[in-house]
């Protein structure tokens, strides 16, 4: 559109002045409001998430969000950090375990007023348990969103050849650890199929720790790391790799190749059993020789496992949180999961679609695990060192998963770490 | 200008008696602009912000505290990484500067010989160096795997039971200096240029003094490649000391790297992870200027030493 100069500053004063006039009459109904919403993930998540924006636009139409997508995940954390200490960023934003990473230093808005206004009851739409991982002394952070467990995957034809049950939420350390070993196959000293495959990740081990009555940090802060349970189930978990021989070692990943865990082993049927998240679903969609199904994870002295979620959170330094919280809000119901489920994305946060049939009939595998394991979802011990700690964990357990150094002096060493960095020595 | 500076009233011209070099002078920053404005905005003005950054705890979102001197209080007295990390960067560049500049001293030696296919050699010495270090890096993952990587096969054939390199505390620094090693291909080509460069009277004299091969290396070639190594060695120290994309890619797994527990952590990941995982811009901050100060000295330390043991064409060696 081509204007001449005066009806061009004309229609800039205009422009101007409803500017002025809207902003007078904030949250009025047809006051046109632009949110920017960022997430990362596959081109299948991005393509979820454009789907359940379309529906909030449908419902809220003077509000229009523009999705900023990340490929994979690795950058997301620093585009965010970097825009976020601009004073900009996104007014929603996608966060897992780090959340409190952001929400200790002021950048994420406290959703409890929103949440009170609008009447939501986190633990009736999602659950106490997951709601917990994004509430930080006391206040929300974030709302959740997917919310899929780590359950057991377990190959059905290698469980038949061995002459087993399959597993289900009942099975205890001692079953698993005993078709682990029934589930092993070796070529002389070469092991063709681990019956177990895990690694240094924590959700891993220290779902072992958790079920075994171990706690990394107590409710008063202090790290508690070096307990007897822990102890316990470190060289449990340990000994399935040196003394059994039935999951691989660090060693056994390397010759592998670079960044090879246990969800390409499974696919490629060199391991029975694994613990993993929903995603795999989909990876395994491509790899139809594999014959298999899914379970809550086995108990130890209690049952424990971790939640692969992710929540929305909001910009404190938004302009339009009022409007940012609607579509949060919207996005977590019922309606607004409802794509998560049709595109087979994830397992959805929000109780009524985990348990409904539409969820149940997404996969042929028991999507029944999903539901069931949330009652066993624990708060793992993520805060504002977060990062910190992982690295702690990283550099301790390297050698002991190495099998290098032995199970106590590695949490004593963690613990000591931990007290440093918490300040609580 | 000419024309302006003729109608310019004759006080004016009268001061205007240095103005060819004034004019010079203009020219000058004009043309330098670029570089200068590229220096202040971008180069010295961060330098100056990391500074001030370096004696505050800044978290990159709430505002900066000032603690003085703490940081480097800190770092040198309260944290054992940090000296772990300075030792595992001496560690990597006093070894692998000296190393590549031999090799690449050798190789570019033998790459000036007349050959049968040199061009080939050269090629194939140079190409490394137009691999993306990203790529070079997950390549060498899987030739150092422990029981199946090339390295570790190839010494089997010897009877070798080789290291399980990268995921061994002892032999992961040593596995990165051989990457480092294998990356010589510019100062080859550099050093193939000055060899090349180098007037043959002088080689016929030295013949005629009956010098052999290892003489004429010793005492025609060498010398006159001193500025070539000069330039190799100074850039080697600074690459060394600033390693990075290797250690981000061979020893880490995107959640954490230097591993196994820091035995590869050198100076600029520490900086990183401080700066972009764990929060800390001011701590990382106070590492880039203790970076900076090493690389400082050792760049001084080679400068000031250089007329011992740089020889110019032109220059009658001091005595």
């Amino acid at each position: 559109m081509k204007l001449p100069p005066k009806a061009a500053a004309a229609a800039l004063a205009t422009g101007l002045l409803l500017t002025a006039c809207s902003s007078a009459d904030p949250g009025g109904a047809n006051e046109k409001i632009q949110l920017t919403m960022s997430v990362w993930g596959s081109k299948e998540d991005a393509a979820t998430y454009t789907a359940r924006l379309a529906l909030a636009q449908k419902k809220f139409p003077n509000i229009t969000v523009k999705l900023e997508h990340t490929p994979g995940s690795g950058d997301y954390d620093q585009k965010i950090q970097t825009a976020l200490a601009g004073r900009k960023g996104p007014d929603i934003m996608q966060f897992a375990e780090n959340v409190h990473v952001f929400s200790s230093k002021n950048q994420l808005a406290p959703l409890d007023d929103y949440l009170a206004k609008a009447k939501v009851d986190l633990a009736q739409r999602f659950g106490d348990r997951v709601s917990a991982a994004y509430q930080r002394e006391g206040k929300t952070y974030a709302m959740p969103d997917r919310s899929g467990a780590m359950v057991l995957y377990y190959n059905k034809k290698a469980f038949d050849e061995a002459g087993l049950k399959y597993p289900d939420a009942s099975w205890t350390w001692t079953d698993f650890r005993a078709a682990a070993q029934k589930l092993t196959v070796r070529e002389g000293d070469k092991v063709t199929r681990y019956g177990f495959a895990a690694g240094d990740w924590w959700p891993w081990w220290m779902t072992f720790m958790k079920q075994n009555g171990g706690e990394i940090i107590d409710a008063s802060g202090k790290p508690v790391v070096n307990s007897p349970a822990n102890v316990e189930a470190l060289t449990f978990y340990n000994d399935l790799v040196y003394v059994d021989k039935v999951a691989p070692s660090p060693t056994d990943y390397a010759n592998l190749g670079k960044d090879i865990g246990p969800d390409p082993l499974f696919a490629q049927g060199k391991a029975a059993m694994q613990l993993t998240g929903f995603w795999n679903i989909g990876a395994l969609k491509a790899v139809p020789d594999i014959q298999w199904d899914i379970a809550p994870i086995w108990q130890g002295k209690q049952k424990a496992t971790v939640a692969f979620g992710s929540g929305l959170s909001i910009n404190n330094n938004s302009e339009h949180k009022d409007a940012a919280f609607q579509i949060i809000d919207y996005l977590t119901g019922e309606e607004g999961q409802r794509p998560i489920v049709e595109n087979n994305q994830d397992a959805p946060a929000n109780l009524a679609l985990l348990d409904s049939d539409a969820f149940m009939k997404s996969s042929k595998a028991n999507m029944k695990a999903f539901k069931e394991s949330t009652a066993m979802i624990y708060t793992p011990p993520t805060g504002a060192h977060w990062n910190e700690m992982q690295k702690v964990f990283t550099d301790a357990l390297g050698p002991f998963f190495q099998n290098k150094a032995d199970a106590q002096s590695t949490l004593d060493r963690v613990q000591k770490d931990l007290q440093t960095l918490l300040g609580t020595g | 200008m000419t024309a302006t500076l003729d109608r310019a009233p004759a006080s004016l011209r009268k001061a205007g008696a240095r103005a060819p070099r004034n004019r010079e002078a203009l020219w000058f920053y004009l043309l330098a602009s670029p570089w200068i404005i590229g220096f202040v905005v971008l180069t010295l003005g961060p330098m100056l912000a990391s500074a001030y950054l370096s004696l505050t705890d800044w978290d990159l979102f709430t505002s900066p505290a000032w603690v003085g001197l703490d940081n480097y209080v800190k770092l040198f007295t309260a944290d054992p990484v940090f000296w772990k990390v300075l030792g595992n960067t001496a560690f990597y560049s006093f070894l692998s500067v000296p190393l590549t500049m031999v090799a690449s001293v050798g190789v570019a030696y033998l790459l000036n010989k007349p050959l049968r296919g040199k061009r080939i050699f050269r090629t194939a010495v140079y190409l490394p160096t137009l691999v993306p270090m990203v790529a070079t890096s997950v390549l060498f993952v899987w030739m150092f795997a422990p029981d199946t990587g090339l390295i570790n096969s190839f010494l089997a054939l010897f009877g070798v039971d080789g290291p399980a390199w990268l995921l061994d505390a002892a032999w992961v620094k040593p596995a990165l200096i051989l990457v480092s090693v294998w990356q010589i291909g510019t100062s080859v080509m550099l050093l193939l240029a000055g060899m090349q460069g180098i007037p043959r009277h002088l080689y016929e004299a030295a013949a005629l003094d009956g010098a052999g091969q290892w003489q004429q290396f010793r005492h025609v070639t060498l010398p006159m490649l001193t500025p070539v190594i000069f330039f190799n060695l100074v850039m080697g120290i600074i690459g060394a000391f600033q390693v990075f994309a290797q250690i981000y890619i061979m020893t880490g797994n995107g959640r954490s790297m230097g591993g196994p527990d820091n035995a590869s952590m050198m100076i600029v990941p520490y900086l990183f992870d401080h700066a972009f995982r764990f929060n800390h811009m001011g701590y990382a901050s106070a590492i880039a200027w203790v970076l900076f100060v090493i690389l400082l000295a050792l760049t001084l330390l080679v400068i000031r030493s250089s007329s011992l043991w740089v020889f110019y064409e032109n220059e009658v060696r001091r005595k």
